[in-house]
């Protein structure tokens, strides 16, 4: 099967924006008007920089409580973990494994995976490439899932609000939760894929 | 590319009309319309089902909540508050409600609309249910054709609410005591109504009690019944000693007005509404009998009145005709002495049917015909004196009776008040006794006595030499055995005896069990529901919280 | 079906923004995805929907979307006591203390995202069913591109569909109207707003100034 040629080797650019195929030297698509790069500016430093930072604040992502728990007087706090644990205890084990993988699974992946994918960028690898870009963009498809525990908070804590009979509030944990999907939903939009086919190109 | 297989017709085939549709419209535009037409329905059954908007002005919005709190009628929700907002002088809340459209007769002008929270109040504690549930504003629709958009709601609820039938009427009392608004109303013990409001009476010298009685009891008010202010324990120590009376655990606490008709009244027709009757402080002085005209009297002793008080009654061959107003010191510059002068009125129609006798006798009562009549008591042997009411406490009365071996006093006729002589009281009677008493120790034969004391005497003393020769070696015997056995009970009670230890340590035990059952209530008095639910990590008592940096700190720094 | 290498550059060209390779246009019938030989990604899909027809849905999507914030979307009682939560009260619910910045980020995704989307999608669409570009047609569409990764409505929905069950066991609980609206509207917006609004590119070129 014969290869597609690289864009590159022609002097082709893509505009990100709006798909058009622009020549090497424009620094403006002429058709969208917006910002042509070859490759995302400083791909490479960024997502580590947002990776990091991710991983950072996951530990009290996880450590910190996310939800307090207010019945008739018995307060109790939820981390994340002991949400799962107390859904998983309570028979509900379908809701338990949905949120383990939405919030503890898939943070862990992007953060494997998007790893995985920067050393092997810097390594100049050749090591299984077409997998490599099937794991981008599986994890840019499920990146945004793990908002799921956020809203889930947000949702029963507007509703749970019976003052002194039970009432739901949001603790400081979730912020720490939200901030590590934002950021690495930012850190797989700052990773440039083609990257990991760059290596093709500098070989020749 | 792929290839596609070929297909060559016999003939070549007629092409078919090509007809475009004339408005390129596709089938796709039902589906914004179907969402338009279901949006559209729903806004119209919202705007539909809305009721009438109230705007009602509150004191304060303590409890409402704009969008939650919802208006009751008979515990069902007619409306809820939409928002609540200071007024423009910030002066009251304003609180618009959106009432339901079944609610329409809740604008009439007299609506009245409340807040109902927690409350204790005359008749004990209401509303508690909103402690969980949140504060609900109470409603009573009006009667009247009127509508209106503004109301002021009460800052309580009202005693009654329309519909309920009884009567008004108007109590006039001296000062309100402990009655309050909701105070109960007894007929019989059983509470038949309760305080609806007071005010000042118009010159201001007395309080206008406004009450209502229910029906079907109000038929039980008649004309002739009489009110009188129950509150409290009535407690009189008197000169008929102690007596306790109390209507209710209630009125001890929130007051309360009784009533009764009197035994003796003739006809009892039902009162009117808002008729006015008198609130008297204490059930007997309601139920007494009319008291008719009073007339005055005054007496002078020439002894000390030390325990004769204002009010001490006075009492005429026991019966209590009156009672005294005034006690003061009186200057005789003839015999240089300080006599007391005892001011007091007297009701002779409590004489009852003595009086009425007298009446007949007298033809018309007058102060002419009474001064006549009370000096032919007088010669009769008419006296007053102070007597002892009381031991213990040294409380006075007076008493007037007839004395049959009186001295004769002059009388004034024309004196005014009437002046009755006095006789010494009981005080000098004692003297008498006693002296009586003297007179018989004197009497005795004391010689005789002393003579037989001395054979009696010599008797003796020859039993005692008799004991002094054998009884007394036998008593040293026994003496000794005594001594021995209190020795030995002295050693069990000694310092360091293992029954004296035993006990100490019994006492430590009885200490130590003392000390737990306290830290026990102090536990259960900060942490009631530890009864029900048992001890949780939060309840253990202070001396076992760990210190450090448990995830509580940082929930109370989270705390929104 | 696969695209293949064409020396021809005359026709259109398309890079697979996944590896960088460059490949020629083919035209799609319904149903058909054309991909990328290299890597496996998707370069383009075929459309079902005429302009029209998603100019139709996007004012649908409108309609509901007002619909699904207007109406509560969950409501539960408990002993008498009810309450109801809109999606704006749920993001209300976050702006606490220190919790307000997810407030904002749940505000962009489930609220502030997907309203702009609509807004833009029928300001686009409405233009180009008459044939014409918007006014602003660049503006607008790069600002579609941006906001696509940051609408979530998908796990909005899957959200509540949790929150249902989690809070089932405690109290009584009625899904509200707002969620049937949501749900469509997220159908809705899959259906609309993905990669294919790139072809008012292709169509519109000749109008832009």
């Amino acid at each position: 099967m014969t290869e597609p040629v690289y864009a590159r080797q022609r002097g082709l650019v893509l505009c990100h924006t709006c798909g058009h195929v622009c020549q090497a030297g424009e620094h403006h698509c002429p058709r969208c008007h917006s910002t042509v790069h070859a490759r995302k500016p400083n791909s490479i430093a960024r997502t580590w920089a947002l990776l990091i930072a991710a991983l950072i604040l996951y530990i009290p992502a996880n450590v910190l409580p996310v939800m307090r728990t207010n019945m008739f007087g018995n307060a109790s706090e939820n981390t994340i973990m002991s949400g799962v644990v107390e859904f998983w205890h309570g028979g509900s084990w379908d809701i338990a494994m949905l949120i383990f993988i939405a919030s503890v699974v898939v943070p862990c992946m992007k953060f494997l995976i998007l790893g995985t994918l920067l050393v092997t960028c810097q390594r100049k690898s050749h090591w299984a490439m077409r997998e490599r870009a099937r794991l981008y963009r599986f994890i840019e498809l499920i990146g945004y899932w793990s908002m799921l525990d956020v809203l889930v908070v947000a949702l029963v804590a507007a509703l749970v609000q019976f003052r002194s009979l039970s009432s739901i509030d949001p603790l400081l944990g979730i912020v720490f939760f939200g901030l590590v999907v934002v950021l690495t939903m930012l850190a797989a939009m700052s990773f440039d894929p083609r990257l990991i086919w760059d290596v093709e190109v500098e070989d020749v | 590319m792929s290839d596609r297989p070929g297909s060559t017709p016999a003939s070549p085939a007629a092409t078919p009309a090509v007809k475009t549709r004339r408005f390129n419209v596709s089938l796709v535009w039902i589906v914004p319309i179907i969402a338009a037409l279901v949006g559209a329905s729903m806004l119209i059954s919202n705007g539909l089902n809305a009721g009438p908007q109230i705007e009602i002005s509150f004191e304060t919005a303590m409890g409402l909540e704009a969008n939650k709190t919802q208006v009751k009628y008979k515990n069902v929700v007619i409306g809820q508050v939409t928002a609540i907002a200071l007024s423009d002088d910030r002066s009251h809340v304003v609180a618009t409600v959106d009432l339901n459209k079944s609610a329409e007769g809740f604008t009439a002008e007299d609506s009245v609309f409340w807040v109902v929270r927690p409350r204790i109040g005359a008749n004990g504690i209401s509303g508690v249910d909103t402690l969980l549930s949140g504060a609900f504003i109470g409603a009573d629709a009006g009667s009247s054709e009127e509508r209106k958009k503004e109301f002021v709601g009460k800052e309580t609820p009202p005693a009654i609410t329309y519909g309920e039938q009884g009567k008004r009427f108007t109590l006039h009392t001296e000062d309100l005591g402990s009655l309050d608004i909701g105070s109960p109303v007894y007929y019989r013990r059983i509470e038949v109504g309760q305080v609806v409001s007071y005010q000042l009476a118009e010159d201001g010298k007395g309080v206008d009690v406004e009450i209502f009685v229910h029906a079907p009891n109000d038929k039980y008010v008649t004309t002739d019944t009489r009110f009188w202010n129950a509150s409290g324990i009535d407690l009189t120590v008197g000169a008929s000693g102690l007596k306790v009376n109390t209507e209710s655990l209630s009125t001890i606490l929130a007051g309360g007005v009784a009533f009764v008709e009197p035994k003796y009244s003739p006809n009892a027709t039902p009162a009117t509404e808002r008729s006015r009757f008198d609130l008297f402080a204490d059930q007997e002085t309601a139920l007494a009998p009319p008291d008719g005209e009073p007339r005055y009297i005054s007496m002078s002793f020439n002894q000390s009145l030390r325990g004769l008080a204002v009010n001490a009654p006075v009492e005429f061959l026991g019966v209590n005709i009156g009672r005294v107003v005034s006690v003061n010191l009186d200057y005789d510059a003839k015999t240089k002495n300080f006599p007391s002068v005892v001011g007091a009125v007297i009701y002779p129609d409590r004489l009852g049917k003595a009086h009425e006798k007298l009446l007949k006798e007298m033809g018309t009562e007058d102060d002419e015909r009474s001064a006549k009549l009370m000096s032919a008591f007088v010669k009769q042997g008419l006296r007053a004196q102070a007597r002892s009411a009381n031991l213990i406490t040294g409380q006075l009365y007076i008493s007037l009776s007839f004395l049959p071996n009186a001295a004769p006093v002059a009388f004034d006729v024309a004196a005014r008040p009437l002046r009755i002589p006095t006789v010494p009281g009981s005080l000098d009677k004692v003297q008498e006794q006693l002296q009586g008493v003297v007179d018989k120790i004197s009497k005795l034969p004391l010689d005789e006595i002393a003579n037989n004391l001395n054979g009696s005497l010599s008797e003796m003393q020859k039993t005692l030499r008799q004991v002094n020769a054998e009884v007394l070696p036998q008593m040293r015997g026994t003496l000794q055995q005594t001594q021995k056995t209190l020795a030995a009970a002295n050693s069990t009670f000694a310092e360091d005896s293992p029954e004296r230890q035993q006990l100490s340590q019994a006492m430590d035990e009885v200490q130590r069990t003392a000390r737990s059952v306290r830290v026990l209530t102090d536990f259960l008095s900060r942490n009631p529901e530890a009864l029900i639910r048992g001890r949780t990590k939060q309840g253990e008592p202070d001396a076992f919280r760990s210190p450090g940096n448990t995830s509580r700190e940082i929930q109370s720094d989270a705390q929104p | 079906m696969h695209a293949h290498r064409r020396m021809n550059t005359s026709s259109r060209s398309i890079i697979c923004e996944h590896c960088d390779s460059l490949f020629e246009s083919v035209p799609l019938a319904h149903g058909q995805k054309a991909e990328c030989t290299r890597c496996g990604a998707v370069l383009e899909r075929g459309q079902r929907l005429s302009i029209q027809a998603l100019f139709a849905l996007a004012l649908t999507a409108a309609m509901l979307f007002m619909l699904a914030n207007a109406f509560p979307v969950i409501s539960i009682s408990m002993e008498g006591l009810s309450n109801q939560a809109t999606l704006l009260a749920s993001v209300e619910a976050l702006a606490q203390g220190r919790i307000t910045p997810m407030a904002a980020v749940t505000g962009l995704t489930i609220i502030l995202a997907p309203l702009l989307q609509i807004c833009l999608l029928c300001w686009l669409l409405g233009f180009a069913t008459a044939g014409r570009a918007a006014p602003g047609f660049r503006t607008c569409m790069r600002a579609l591109e941006h906001l696509r990764p940051w609408s979530m409505l998908e796990v909005c929905l899957l959200g509540i569909l949790v929150a249902i069950v989690k809070l089932a066991g405690m109290l009584d609980v009625h899904p509200g109207i707002g969620l049937w609206a949501l749900g469509m509207v997220t159908v809705l917006l899959i259906l609309i707003s993905g990669k294919g609004i790139r072809r008012l590119w292709d169509d519109l070129e000749g109008q832009l100034q």
